[in-house]
């Protein structure tokens, strides 16, 4: 977890994952995913900080340089956005690719930073965009691999794979994809693969008493993500508890479907909970009112907890 | 190495102060306002109902029920913004049940989420600067300006707003130590305001019967007809601008033609011209000058804008100095600029516009220009408060590239309309909601 003197528990700031750790080496290039997009916010606060850049956009001419050699020598640098998010913007320092997924959109946020020493993955719920990152309530898990280090390579194994089909949906004809996603994938295969072999554990860990992650990555022709977690855990020991951030409820009357795939999965015995993060607050006389459709939010089953009055975007 | 464990982390707020100025890039907005205000005191853009002032008074007189300490759970909200709170619900929430035009209501979309949420305003649901933009902001100056307010509290022509108000709504006891239904809903109303206080919102719930006083009386666009007359009265009574001759000028005949047709400041300035006093001409004049410095710069910056989009990178001076927008303002700025001062002179602008907009007044090819009116807007924004903003575009040695968020699709206004606003448009509506032209 992130150290900073005011840092709460289990919690933290996404744009500081932005951030190379200590001794990591060089910038050499990052490819991340998101629904909606702002590139400025990109550009300014997630890239700069990814090149580590000493000076400020208030420097003027010493800040254009510093960054301007920089991404020279990244391999690649881009952001690979929904269709709908991405219409009308194209950059001079880094890519901007639009997927078209048939019937589908590209939800997933997916960041994936490359120094010499070190590789840091990032899957989080918050779009790269200023609300996304400053404002809304999120949640977002960080792995980095780097000699020594614990993290499994079986996750990045599976989302570099997952970024490779993803950014397979911007080109119209795959076998002339464009040099921007030549450089995606050469990126990918060329740097992030052969640099990180040996980078983070192979093996999971012993017994069930260790945190083990997994990558659950969805897509068309994909089992669906209760399917997949489904098969992930253990048979003999099925989870006691589930946690979802989320804003996003079906109207009220309608079938809540993954509330009831999530109780599926739950173990029968003892008392299962859910517990849902919602936005709520205070009403007059009492009580709180929570910020949702309702659904099966007020079902005994389910355990409503209201962390603070920020926006929400997450999923689960 | 890592700072990380496997584990996953909610978000912590993260409010990084904002660089970003995206308005008025050139800084001629402040000088303008002040302009306006000399034409129209206590008028300001935003405004659109002169009712709203009868809805102050209202609120001064019950607040001052509750005593100058009074102050929310918060230790910061005032019992005006409750107040405010009320009215805005309030009239979202009849709008269902009666024909009410909310149009020009501040607050009326927080207030109608809050509703579809099911919960009450309060300062989180409710504007981020209500003191600004809530209607106690935009239009507490000109309750200032017509009497209606005097240093925070019920002025005299407020007081007599209001006892005019009452006895043509029905409301007796409303003001002052008489009985009747105004004395019951008033203390019906100071009950709401305390527990409001009390609770840091709006506490009454959608079946509170006190919900219809806002409708029924306060209504934006429905001010009864003697306090029509009063308000109209109220405007065109102005000693320190000239509010009256705009706003008779504007509801004759020649003045409703012109700006019915015309919707141009520029043309309706220049019709009202030939029928202003001295006094009047003058500053009409001081306006005209500066809208046509003001004018000339834009043009060129909003070009240099497009250009930049449109080439995709780098821009070299020399390159935007070919720009027929920035060669004319090259050639005439020095012209604009002593013309400008000159006529700002009689109200002691010209120092204040000298300061700010002198170096755009130095001649010199187009390709020097253009650099001067750069450093110009990096300098505006560097001044904006309260540690400065970044400019719109980065530039060194190579020329000047866009900044994403400013890039510009289409090309400068080719047109001579004034750049900012001279509250023709708030009075066109005030006239009209105080029925002083058929519609």
């Amino acid at each position: 977890m992130k150290q900073r003197d005011d840092a709460k528990p289990g919690h933290g700031r996404i744009l500081e994952a932005w951030e190379p750790p200590d001794e990591a080496g060089e910038p050499l290039g990052c490819v991340a995913t998101t629904f909606t997009f702002e590139p400025h916010f990109f550009e300014e606060e997630c890239l700069a900080r990814f090149l580590a850049l000493e000076t400020a956009p208030e420097d003027g001419a010493a800040y254009l340089i510093e960054r301007e050699e920089k991404l020279a020598q990244l391999a690649c640098a881009a952001v690979l956005v929904d269709q709908h998010h991405a219409r009308g913007m194209r950059h001079l320092r880094w890519d901007l690719l639009a997927a078209r997924i048939p019937g589908a959109i590209l939800h997933a946020k997916v960041a994936l930073l490359l120094w010499s020493r070190c590789a840091r993955l990032i899957v989080a719920s918050a779009n790269l965009t200023e609300t996304g990152y400053r404002r809304n309530h999120e949640v977002f898990g960080v792995l980095d691999y780097f000699e020594g280090s614990e993290a499994p390579l079986s996750v990045l194994e599976d989302i570099v794979g997952f970024l490779r089909r993803a950014v397979a949906f911007t080109a119209a004809d795959p076998a002339n994809p464009g040099p921007a996603v030549s450089r995606w994938n050469i990126f990918l295969e060329e740097q992030v693969q052969k640099r990180c072999r040996r980078w983070g554990a192979r093996q999971p860990p012993r017994g069930l008493s260790k945190t083990r992650v997994f990558a659950v990555t969805t897509g068309p022709d994909r089992p669906n993500a209760f399917r997949q977690l489904d098969r992930i855990w253990p048979a003999s020991s099925p989870p006691a508890e589930a946690f979802v951030v989320s804003p996003f409820f079906d109207p009220p009357g309608t079938p809540n479907r993954p509330a009831r795939e999530l109780w599926g999965l739950l173990r029968r015995r003892g008392s299962p909970t859910v517990q849902f993060e919602v936005t709520a607050e205070d009403v007059p006389g009492g009580g709180a009112a929570a910020n949702v459709a309702g659904a099966n939010a007020q079902d005994a089953r389910f355990q409503l907890r209201v962390p603070d009055c920020r926006p929400q975007n997450a999923l689960a | 190495m890592s700072d990380y464990e496997l584990t996953p982390l909610l978000t912590d707020k993260d409010e990084g102060e904002s660089s970003e100025g995206g308005l008025d890039p050139l800084g001629t907005e402040p000088m303008a306002d002040v302009l306006a205000s000399r034409l129209a005191p206590g008028v300001r853009e935003r405004q659109q109902h002169p009712r709203f002032p009868t809805a102050i008074a209202v609120s001064l007189s019950l607040c001052a029920d509750l005593g100058e300490e009074a102050i929310g759970r918060d230790g910061l909200t005032e019992p005006w913004l409750v107040f405010e709170w009320y009215v805005v619900q309030g009239l979202v929430l009849m709008v269902g049940r009666r024909p009410i035009d909310l149009r020009g209501l501040p607050g009326r979309l927080k207030a109608e989420q809050a509703l579809r949420d099911n919960v009450p305003l309060s300062p989180k649901r409710y504007l981020k600067t209500p003191a600004t933009t809530g209607f106690h902001g935009v239009y507490g100056v000109l309750a200032e300006a017509l009497g209606i307010k005097r240093d925070g509290l019920l002025g005299e022509q407020g007081y007599e707003l209001l006892s005019l108000w009452s006895k043509e709504q029905g409301l007796a006891g409303f003001v002052g130590t008489g009985n009747g239904r105004g004395k019951q809903l008033r203390e019906q109303l100071r009950e709401a305001l305390k527990d409001g206080l009390d609770q840091g919102a709006v506490a009454r719930t959608k079946g509170w019967a006190g919900w219809r006083f806002f409708a029924d009386h306060l209504a934006p666009r429905g001010p009864g007809r003697r306090e029509a007359q009063y308000l109209r009265e109220a405007l065109l009574n102005d000693r320190e601008g000239f509010r009256r001759d705009v706003l008779e000028f504007l509801t004759s005949p020649a003045g409703q033609r012109v700006w019915r047709r015309e919707k141009s400041e520029r043309a309706f300035h220049k019709e009202l011209q030939k029928r202003a006093s001295a006094e009047l001409r003058r500053l009409l004049a001081a306006i005209d000058a500066y809208e046509r410095f003001a004018r000339l710069t834009q043009n060129a910056f909003d070009e240099c804008l497009y250009e930049m989009t449109r080439r995709r990178g780098y821009v070299s001076a020399t390159q935007l100095g070919h720009l027929e927008p920035v060669r004319e303002a090259s050639r005439r700025a020095e012209a604009a600029v002593r013309e400008t001062a000159d006529r700002l002179k009689p109200f002691g602008l010209a120092g204040a516009f000298h300061q700010r907009f002198a170096n755009l007044g130095e001649g010199g090819a187009p390709s020097q220009w253009v650099e001067r009116l750069m450093a110009h807007h990096r300098l505006t924004q560097q001044q904006k408060p309260p540690n400065g903003k970044l400019p719109w575009f980065e530039g060194d040695e190579r020329g000047y590239l866009i900044r994403l968020l400013y890039r510009r699709d289409e090309p400068a206004a080719r047109t001579d309309a004034y750049v900012h606003h001279f509250r023709t448009g708030p009075l066109w509506s005030f006239a009209a909601d105080l029925r002083m032209f058929r519609r």
